[in-house]
């Protein structure tokens, strides 16, 4: 009698697994061969933005932001960056609308800028913009600074002469679109301290040096450095990963543009 | 015999899976382990995942994007907000992925082992005990007796399939402690041209991913059982029927390495045992390879082999 009783639910538990597998089976097969279903939504926050920053108007004031990781704000706790902050402070002395526009990409190289510089998208949000922040180079130094042989200066300067012609390249078509914008261009800091040999802090002190000449160059451009504002303070203004600034190093960064820029 | 074979199967799952969890929860804490020594601070991921939300959002926002990554970066977006509502680690797991992976990983070898276990001597373990000619004296078709011996089978890997879904379940539970069965994932990719494509994924919850993950494994056991069935009533002899499967079974996984420069092998049952795999879309794209064509190619081989199957077992002459 119990025998069969448990041969009865065996049997159930059978079916019903049957039953759920064949549901599932079919559904398995659909999901996969279902057909393409095309979503008009493709485009729509591209051309959103580009309503947003069509030519500077005197109540709008677009902010810029493009490069790298530092440019995009990683490792802020509270998921902004330095032109965020930047925006903030600047909300507070103006009746214009403020508008952050973020294109930097963690990762970014010149090359990479360069591209998305080209791209037809970019143009419009280049030309609305009122002021452009830049930070870029810090991927291609950090090679050097993180592999340990010191792999001749000659491979070094051929990189740096590269990042140089690219960021010519990056000015070039800055201008090409928007004359009249402030170009801010973020300098390198060493987030490494003591780990870096001479050679090393070298490299960094002449590639900082080498961009803040040629920013200079560009007389509505301004260089703020960073090195000197993170040097005795890597502690207070590096996230957990030891490489990008917190919020507090991004509030730095903001408050020494500000004070560059404060009667611009 | 047929209960001691389920208290084997229960205890190899339990084994087994148990010690998955224990690896996979090792390795979880020594990642933070090293984390925490490398970097001499705790290891913290809330404001990484809400770094990366913003970010992604950021991304949502501007640039050339296509609707399928739009998709995909939604769904990323949508797993991340999850884990950070219920303090779900990102490098860490949860009972529902462990679950899922275990049958997306055993459908290849563990579960048709197992399997194997019930059918390989369903038939050829009659011979072996000579038991097959009572079984024969009786007043019933031959077919019928065949048929109850199968439909017995079927039922048999059911039970293997919801018992490796339990145990699973528990073992991780106890292990990762959260159940983690409302996460968002995305599912529904195609091959498109030899690449594979998102364009038309869409995000379900993991609950319904387990269902249809156990249900293709379930699937794959019927196979699997049809083809060791027949082959135990061909050689009717348990040992040669169970060697021959496995040799099939690790054959498959070999052949998978040339089935770019050999397309015929695609056609082998199993070569295409990894369905679960068209559903998460980590898959090595082959033309011509998605899930209805695996499971018609396990399906053909499956029936071919029950018509040689009861054919055979109808027609012999049994002379023990």
């Amino acid at each position: 009698m119990l025998k069969k009783t448990i041969l009865r639910i065996i049997t159930l538990i059978g079916i019903i697994v049957i039953i759920i597998s064949i549901a599932g089976i079919i559904t398995s097969v659909y999901i996969t061969t279902r057909p393409t279903v095309k979503t008009a939504t493709e485009n729509k926050s591209v051309k959103d933005t580009i309503k947003n920053t069509n030519k500077p108007q005197s109540n709008l004031y677009n902010i810029l932001s493009m490069g790298d990781s530092i440019a995009n704000g990683t490792g802020d706790e509270n998921g902004k960056g330095f032109a965020d902050y930047y925006a903030e402070s600047y909300k507070k002395n103006t009746s214009k609308k403020v508008n952050v526009n973020n294109i930097a990409v963690n990762g970014e190289v010149s090359d990479g800028l360069c591209q998305i510089l080209r791209n037809k998208q970019t143009a419009p949000i280049i030309e609305g913009s009122s002021i452009i922040f830049i930070s870029i180079g810090g991927n291609e130094i950090k090679q050097f600074a993180t592999s340990n042989d010191t792999t001749s200066m000659v491979s070094s300067n051929n990189v740096e002469n590269h990042y140089l012609s690219n960021l010519k390249n990056v000015f070039k078509i800055i201008r090409s679109e928007n004359s009249n914008c402030t170009i801010v261009f973020i300098g390198l800091y060493n987030p490494f301290g003591d780990e870096l040999t001479q050679d090393e802090l070298g490299l960094l002190e002449d590639w900082n040096y080498e961009t803040q000449k040629f920013v200079s160059q560009d007389s509505n451009a301004v260089y703020v450095p960073t090195y000197d504002l993170f040097q005795y303070n890597i502690n207070k203004y590096l996230t957990i990963d030891n490489f990008h600034p917190n919020s507090q190093g991004y509030q730095a960064i903001a408050r020494r543009i500000e004070e560059t820029l404060r009667f611009h | 015999m047929f209960k001691k074979k389920l208290l084997l199967v229960l205890a190899i799952l339990l084994v087994e899976i148990i010690a998955f969890a224990y690896g996979e929860n090792n390795t979880y804490k020594k990642t933070i382990e090293n984390y925490t020594k490398s970097q001499s601070t705790n290891y913290n991921w809330n404001p990484f995942i809400s770094q990366e939300i913003q970010n992604l959002r950021n991304r949502l926002n501007y640039s050339s994007l296509k609707a399928s990554d739009k998709k995909s970066i939604q769904i990323q977006i949508d797993q991340y907000n999850y884990d950070l509502q219920n303090n779900i680690s990102p490098l860490g797991t949860t009972a529902a992925k462990f679950t899922g992976t275990i049958m997306e990983q055993s459908v290849i070898m563990l579960l048709p082992l197992l399997i194997i276990i019930f059918a390989g001597d369903s038939v050829s373990g009659e011979f072996s005990a000579r038991t097959i000619k009572v079984l024969l004296t009786r007043a019933v078709p031959r077919w019928k007796i065949l048929l109850s011996k199968f439909i017995a089978i079927i039922i048999t890997s059911a039970i293997v399939v919801i018992e490796t879904a339990f145990i699973s379940l528990i073992v991780s539970k106890i292990t990762f402690r959260s159940w983690g069965l409302m996460e968002p994932l995305a599912t529904g990719f195609k091959v498109v041209g030899g690449k594979i494509d998102a364009s038309n994924i869409i995000e379900i919850y993991q609950w319904q991913y387990l269902l249809l993950v156990y249900s293709l494994g379930f699937f794959i056991a019927i196979v699997i059982a049809s083809i060791s069935f027949t082959i135990s009533i061909l050689v009717k002899n348990t040992a040669a029927s169970i060697s021959i499967m496995m040799a099939a079974l690790i054959g498959g996984s070999i052949l998978q390495a040339f089935i770019d420069d050999w397309p015929f092998a695609k056609y082998f049952f199993s070569v295409n045992l990894r369905l679960p795999q068209y559903l998460t879309g980590s898959f090595k794209a082959v033309d011509g390879m998605n899930l209805t064509f695996s499971m018609t190619v396990l399906l053909v081989w499956a029936i071919v082999a029950l018509i040689v199957g009861f054919y055979t077992f109808y027609k012999q002459d049994v002379l023990v």
